[in-house]
């Protein structure tokens, strides 16, 4: 055996350390990024074409689509299908990611504490019908690990079963990322893959929760950042500010059960009740503003909702919107 | 797998090194996958721990019959575990320092009969229900060391390098896919900490530049599993044999790494002292030193365990054992440590073989080696520290990890239900109690089904004299158990304004 002689080690040692300082240099040649490299925060809405946005052809497809009763799967496929079809949101090719609740990862389905994965499985497989090149679905949990959360909630399973990707958030992609528009924070760390997809489904499960009395779709993007414990302290204007960065293409809530108490962990079957109803739209504050009702409430109860509206990021008169409602089942 | 006794038309000697280099590999990487995935069955195959356990908890655990494996070996080949499969003992090896060695031979004879007095001393004190000691075996040095800074370690270069890696734009994706191949597999998903990891690392270094002083220091003096062994190769079957041709050369006596063969004394050896390294049988230029069977008994040595190293190691142990015990925190057991899932101080005491594989399975670092201050009889136990890591809900992994059920093996059903601690809200640092600003993240955290902090809203005065409604918490104490999730996530700076006690 040859010996590994001291200057070997350092020969190693320089050649190594050489690698890695031209690989800074190298890096600091490259064009300088406006930190960080994203899309421009200035257009922050998603891509849809102008024709299709509401207001202008309120006709063609509604703003909010309630489907209800039916198995997961026929609740999702008739969900797109009244807003359009996959293919109006999802190109051929497309890097897709689903955001779905699965913040307690210690709970199975049935406690409604996280995304039904029937639901998660079918829209993925939409996705995929619709030529999507890549679905992942992911989510940071609060109360675990992710590996637990995904195995727990069902949704691993069911989502590989249909073709798409786990994926357990790395905390190499947390990027600090401006937040132009946010009234309180200006900056935060939030997932750079969400922010780059070129489409993003963001599907929570209607809960009920202490401080921000709702969990619904805003309060879903809370899993794409960083330390999101720091909200709290001014928790609607920040839910307001992230949702003004991350802007899901779709949001399809979850309502086949819905948690009405001890939420947003849950995990008692008495507060769980059985609506069987998905709601979704293309307008975050829309679809939020729906969901209140599913409790008992109006959107001005939920205070972040109100901010959300007077920020311009959507629209919670209810009246004003067109909404088609249908059956999933038959 | 161990060592068959070389025939005489059999293999050459170094055939037999290669293969004995191979077996250290493959066992040391058999050690790193069963300590990757906090595996009993590793510190099950600890002899001396499971006794010692055995003695002072009055049960024997199903795990100890893998123990006898070892010790038929030892029946038959001697300390071959010392020179053939134990990973301390290879990594000893593979830092010889041979450049720096001082010439052997000088280290007194009788240093050997401490490790022979430390055995005693652990065997003495399992009676008395202590295992305070057991911190010296050497798989507990070596499952501890990797679990709290290894790994860690391991962990903390491979986030830096590719944090700097990440950076760099065309690397990004290949970057992303060499973590997404190492976590959670081999590296957690998010980092982890671990108190104390430097001084694990530490007591590890000294241990290994203890080689500085002679070869293999550590297996020669101190290691108690070593004397355990030793004891038993006094009987083993196959030892070291010297034939009458022996021009007693000398060249044995420096290859041997235990310092065991002496010229002075024929060139013969301690079969307690051979770890059956074969380094003599190679180093033989006329082939008059072999391995087979011998009948004899073994000569007693000077520094072989007799009275003195009886008393001394019993009385020792009787002086740890009430000296330990003098602690006062043992008048308020309710201010101690939080401990795993349904152990309690008795069982930490003396079921505990401090092996720290509990640690390694903890998913979020909750587990945490203790500390003096925690109970100096309970030195390297488990116990949870809620700003590090919190207990997960659906989890009860270090319980189906301990090798001895100091931790029990609860249930899932059960140990969601099992009270570990209870949480008090510091009022003087609680952002709504203290300084009138909103934050619930306690009662959000809070994972039972029936949530153990309520909130209660009021309308009070900011600062600027405006009026704001907030909630601020309140434990219920009977529906708490202690998991700590509140204490880790709780978002005041420093320590938490909500904590867990036992």
């Amino acid at each position: 055996m040859t010996e590994f002689s001291r200057r070997d080690f350092l020969r190693f040692s320089l050649v190594g350390l050489g690698a890695l300082l031209a690989a800074k240099f190298i890096n600091a040649c490259a064009p300088p990024q406006v930190a960080p490299a994203l899309a421009p925060a200035t257009a922050p809405a998603p891509v849809i074409p102008p024709s299709e946005q509401t207001g202008t052809t309120a006709a063609k497809f509604p703003d909010l689509v309630v489907v209800r009763k039916g198995d997961p799967e026929s609740l999702a496929r008739k969900t797109l299908e009244l807003l359009g079809g996959m293919k109006r949101f999802v190109k051929k090719g497309d890097n897709v990611i689903i955001k779905p609740n699965i913040g307690p990862a210690m709970r199975t389905y049935e406690y409604a504490a996280t995304t039904n994965p029937w639901l998660v499985a079918a829209v993925v497989k939409l996705c995929l019908e619709a030529g999507a090149g890549k679905v992942r679905v992911m989510d940071k949990p609060f109360s675990g690990s992710a590996e637990s959360g995904f195995v727990n909630s069902g949704i691993r399973e069911q989502v590989e079963k249909a073709g798409g990707v786990i994926e357990l958030m790395s905390h190499l992609k947390y990027v600090a990322t401006d937040i132009p528009l946010g009234k309180d924070i200006k900056k935060w760390d939030i997932y750079e893959d969400i922010v780059k997809a070129d489409v993003l489904i963001n599907m929570p499960i209607a809960k009920q929760h202490s401080a921000s009395r709702l969990t619904l779709g805003m309060k879903n993007l809370m899993g794409t950042i960083n330390s999101a414990q720091m909200f709290h302290t001014n928790l609607h204007q920040r839910i307001a500010d992230l949702a003004s960065r991350v802007r899901p293409t779709l949001t399809i809530v979850d309502a086949i059960r819905i948690l009405t108490a001890n939420g947003p962990t849950g995990g008692n079957l008495k507060d769980v009740k059985q609506l069987d109803t998905v709601i979704a739209g293309t307008d975050i504050v829309a679809v939020d503003s729906y969901c209140t009702s599913l409790f008992g409430l109006r959107p001005e109860d939920v205070p972040y909702i109100v901010i959300a509206a007077a920020m311009g990021l959507g629209s919670s008169s209810l009246d004003s919107l067109v909404i088609k409602e249908a059956s999933g089942a038959g | 797998m161990p060592a068959k006794p070389p025939g005489k038309g059999g293999w050459d000697a170094q055939s037999w090194l290669y293969l004995r280099s191979a077996v250290q590999i493959i066992a040391f990487l058999g050690f790193i996958i069963l300590s990757l995935n906090a595996s009993q069955v590793l510190m099950g195959l600890d002899p001396l721990a499971m006794l010692a356990n055995l003695i002072a908890s009055h049960r024997f655990e199903l795990l100890s019959v893998i123990a006898f494996v070892p010790i038929a070996l030892a029946l038959i080949f001697g300390r071959a575990w010392c020179g053939w499969l134990c990973p301390l003992g290879t990594t000893l090896e593979w830092f010889p320092f041979t450049k720096w060695l001082k010439k052997q031979g000088k280290l007194p004879d009788w240093w050997r009969s401490v490790k022979y007095i430390l055995l005693v001393a652990i065997i003495a004190a399992a009676v008395f229900s202590n295992l305070t000691l057991l911190v010296l075996g050497p798989l507990t040095i070596m499952v501890r060391t990797f679990a709290a800074a290894v790994w860690p370690a391991l962990d903390f270069i491979t986030g830096a390098v590719e944090s700097a890696l990440y950076n760099i734009q065309p690397l990004q994706e290949s970057v992303g896919h060499f973590d997404s191949l190492v976590r959670p597999l081999l590296l957690p998903t998010d980092p982890l900490y671990y108190r104390d990891g430097l001084l694990f690392a530490s007591v590890f270094a000294v241990i290994v530049l203890l080689n500085l002083a002679a070869e293999r220091f550590w297996c020669r003096y101190i290691c108690p599993l070593g004397a355990f062994y030793g004891l038993l190769s006094k009987i083993s079957l196959v030892r070291r044999r010297v034939n009458q041709s022996c021009v007693r050369c000398k060249l044995c006596e420096d290859a041997c790494p235990t310092g065991t063969i002496r010229r002075d004394r024929d060139c013969a050896s301690d079969p307690g002292e051979c770890v059956m390294c074969l380094k003599c049988m190679d180093a033989c230029p006329c082939s008059t030193s072999d391995f087979g069977l011998v009948s004899s008994p073994t000569p007693f040595n000077s520094y072989d365990p007799g009275k003195r190293q009886l008393f001394l190691g019993i009385g020792a142990a009787a002086l740890l054992a009430v000296l330990f015990r003098l602690n006062p925190l043992a008048a308020r057991p309710k201010q101690r440590a939080i401990r795993p899932p349904g152990a309690t101080e008795n069982d930490m005491a003396a079921k505990c073989i401090r092996c720290g594989e509990c640690i390694k399975a903890c998913p979020t670092a909750a587990i945490q080696p203790s500390r003096v201050e925690e109970g100096a009889e309970t030195y390297w136990t488990p116990v949870l520290v809620p700003r590090t890591g919190f207990c997960q809900y659906s989890c009860n992994a270090c319980g189906q990890a301990c090798p001895v059920a100091a931790i029990p093996p609860l249930p899932l059903a059960e140990k969601k239900v099992t009270p570990i601690g209870r949480a008090f809200i510091d009022r003087g640092r609680c952002l709504p109690w203290s300084e009138n600003t909103p934050c619930i993240v306690c009662e959000e955290m809070c994972p039972v089904p029936q949530k153990a902090i309520i909130l209660d809203t009021v309308e009070a005065e900011t600062g600027n004299g405006s009026r704001i409604t907030l909630q601020r918490p309140t434990v219920v104490p009977g529906r708490c158990i202690g998991c700590g999730l509140c204490e880790y996530k709780c978002p005041v700076g420093g320590e938490a304004a909500i904590r867990v006690q036992a």
